[in-house]
């Protein structure tokens, strides 16, 4: 444990879950699009006393990172450095809480987008859009395979492959972390296709009902989440981002439905299994200018995570400071008041919710009559840059 | 004096800035290359790539589509003597690659969006407000919203240092944006 953090310990042993010791929390900020430096990704572990502990130092606050990703359906995380030529890919075994793998990456071209994909026969992949000007963009693939050593890990993937599209969603609120999600077009037929502009273009086994859908005039469309249970698409008019609306298609009897509008904003939406969580949220408007819980806000940077002031102003959303959960087995809603636009669900698993609102982490039971009381898990400085976590197994 | 103000101190550090900046492989760029022109030529690439996959070909240049021009905030500065000096920014795309190529001319005006994120590299990308952040970039990071142009013009202490750079053939003729008040 590092000096740093042995001076964060913080006692909030108030009823912890039964799972509580296993765990964790992966904490970082890509920032790809700054002229230089980042934040630093850390693996994190919260005890059953409500200690949070460093198990693992994913990227240095030197390093910084491009793209995380973490999938708690295949058990894997992915964090990609910014320079993924000369500092290596880590792949993170969530059944382990340990890094598996890491791996440069070519040095060819850049990642425009990036994804994991579940490609049967060959497992989970991390996937970069390659743009290479001169070269010919690609869809490179590096296997997440820990068996399999990196000079024989990187292969070239057809557009078809997208398909097999692994997505947990958008993490974090406004641009502090990132997202899996895909871009993709419904065609006229209804059907869902996304064109790689020089590679060329991928189906998905996808036929969007119109009616959930037409009465926009130019749809514009993302895959921002895909797993065992459910597939869910996004749908924004082009001109206008408050006309949106998330549509999610159950994988248990194939059929479309619209998940009640809880907010204007959907963007910020993850999957857990059959949950989708939503932070609510709505465009700035001079009625309502600012996200909730400022005073809790941390003031200027850290390195583990960005001002949250200057995201928050920067965005053009507003955090209302409550999670909507919706179950897509049963159609049932839930809510949790959090009062801080700082806020997050970071995983559904066994029918407890743990979510985070500003520096403190939380836990709740989901029942069919609703949500248990919330039980403060642990409280620390590290946990405002936290936004995915894992049970270890 | 020596201190507060070296022209051969000053000078030194701008080469050594300028030599790291430029990478002559600007047209070969790789996501280490932190440069002002590979970050640039990424992301009219992306740019020019998202456009060509929505059916949006040709696409507007990035000032037609945002650019909001210079600072709210400006005032003269004190010896200016002259009007501020009209100019723009292109992309020069070349249509066959979608590398954004260096500008020359022929008009005098007009300035390549390179130079314009490698002038606010050499002055230091970070504002007083917390920003830290390239001249003009391409915002795709949200799915849900239709990707667009996004301009940071000020450092720690201009509103649009590249503004300023650009109009400033002589001291006299500078125009000063001072900064405005932090936006968070």
């Amino acid at each position: 444990m590092t000096d740093r953090f042995g001076s964060l310990l913080l006692m909030a042993a108030l009823g912890a879950a039964p799972a509580l010791c296993q765990l964790h929390l992966i904490t970082g900020s890509p920032n790809p699009l700054e002229p230089s430096g980042g934040y630093a990704t850390l693996m994190l572990r919260v005890g059953v006393d409500g200690t949070v502990s460093q198990v693992a130092e994913l990227t240095s606050a030197d390093t910084g990172s491009h793209w995380i990703a973490v999938s708690n359906e295949l058990r894997k995380a992915v964090v990609v450095p910014r320079d993924p030529a000369h500092t290596p890919v880590k792949v993170v075994d969530l059944d382990l809480a340990a890094v598996v793998k890491s791996c440069v990456v070519p040095a060819v071209g850049f990642a425009m987008e990036q994804w994991i994909w579940n490609i049967p026969g060959a497992g989970p992949q991390y996937v970069a859009y390659i743009g290479n000007p001169r070269g010919g963009d690609q869809l490179r693939a590096m296997s997440l395979d820990p068996s399999a050593p990196c000079e024989r890990s990187f292969t070239n993937l057809s557009p078809t492959d997208a398909k097999y599209l692994a997505a947990a969603g958008y993490a974090g609120v406004a641009d502090v972390a990132s997202h899996d999600a895909m871009r993709v077009t419904i065609n006229s037929d209804n059907r869902v296709n996304r064109l790689f502009s020089a590679i060329g273009k991928a189906y998905f086994d996808l036929e969007v009902p119109g009616p959930l859908y037409k009465d926009l005039e130019h749809p514009i469309a993302a895959i921002m989440a895909n797993n065992q249970h459910l597939l869910a698409l996004g749908v924004t008019e082009a001109a206008d981002p408050r006309n949106q609306r998330l549509l999610v298609f159950r994988k248990a009897d194939q059929t479309w439905r619209r998940v009640p509008s809880m907010s204007e904003r959907s963007d910020w939406a993850r999957s857990f299994g059959r949950f989708l969580a939503i932070a609510a949220a709505q465009t700035k408007s001079a009625k309502a200018s600012e996200s909730p819980g400022r005073d809790e806000w941390r003031k200027g940077t850290a390195s583990t995570g960005p001002n949250l002031a200057t995201r928050l102003a920067d965005s053009d959303t507003v955090f209302l400071g409550r999670l909507d959960l919706y179950d897509v087995d049963s159609g049932q809603t839930y809510s949790i008041v959090t009062s801080q636009g700082d806020s997050e669900v970071l995983l559904i698993e066994n029918d407890i919710v743990y979510y985070r609102a500003s520096d403190r982490l939380y836990s709740a039971a989901i029942a069919k009559a609703g949500l248990g009381q919330a039980k403060l898990l642990a409280a620390a400085d590290v946990i405002r840059d936290a936004h995915w976590a894992f049970i270890k197994r | 004096m020596n201190s507060i103000w070296s022209w051969k101190a000053s000078i030194a550090a701008w080469e050594t800035q300028w030599a790291q900046t430029w990478d002559p492989n600007y047209a070969s760029p790789n996501d280490n290359n932190q440069g002002a022109y590979p970050f640039w030529v990424r992301q009219a690439y992306q740019w020019a790539e998202y456009n060509n996959e929505n059916g949006n070909w040709p696409a507007s240049n990035p000032a037609e589509q945002l650019d909001p021009g210079p600072g709210p905030f400006s005032s003269t500065y004190p010896s200016c003597q002259l009007p501020a000096m009209p100019i723009s920014f292109v992309t020069n795309l070349n249509l066959g690659t979608f590398i954004s190529e260096p500008y020359d001319g022929p008009i005098l005006s007009q300035y390549w969006y390179g130079d314009a994120v490698l002038m606010k590299q050499l002055a230091g990308a970070a504002d007083s407000c917390g920003h830290n952040a390239q001249y003009v970039s391409w915002n795709n990071s949200n799915p849900r919203v239709t990707p667009q142009w996004s301009f940071q013009k000020a450092s720690l202490y201009s509103a649009d240092i590249v503004y300023e750079f650009s109009t400033c053939s002589t001291l006299q003729s500078c125009v000063r944006h001072a900064m405005g008040p932090c936006n968070q």
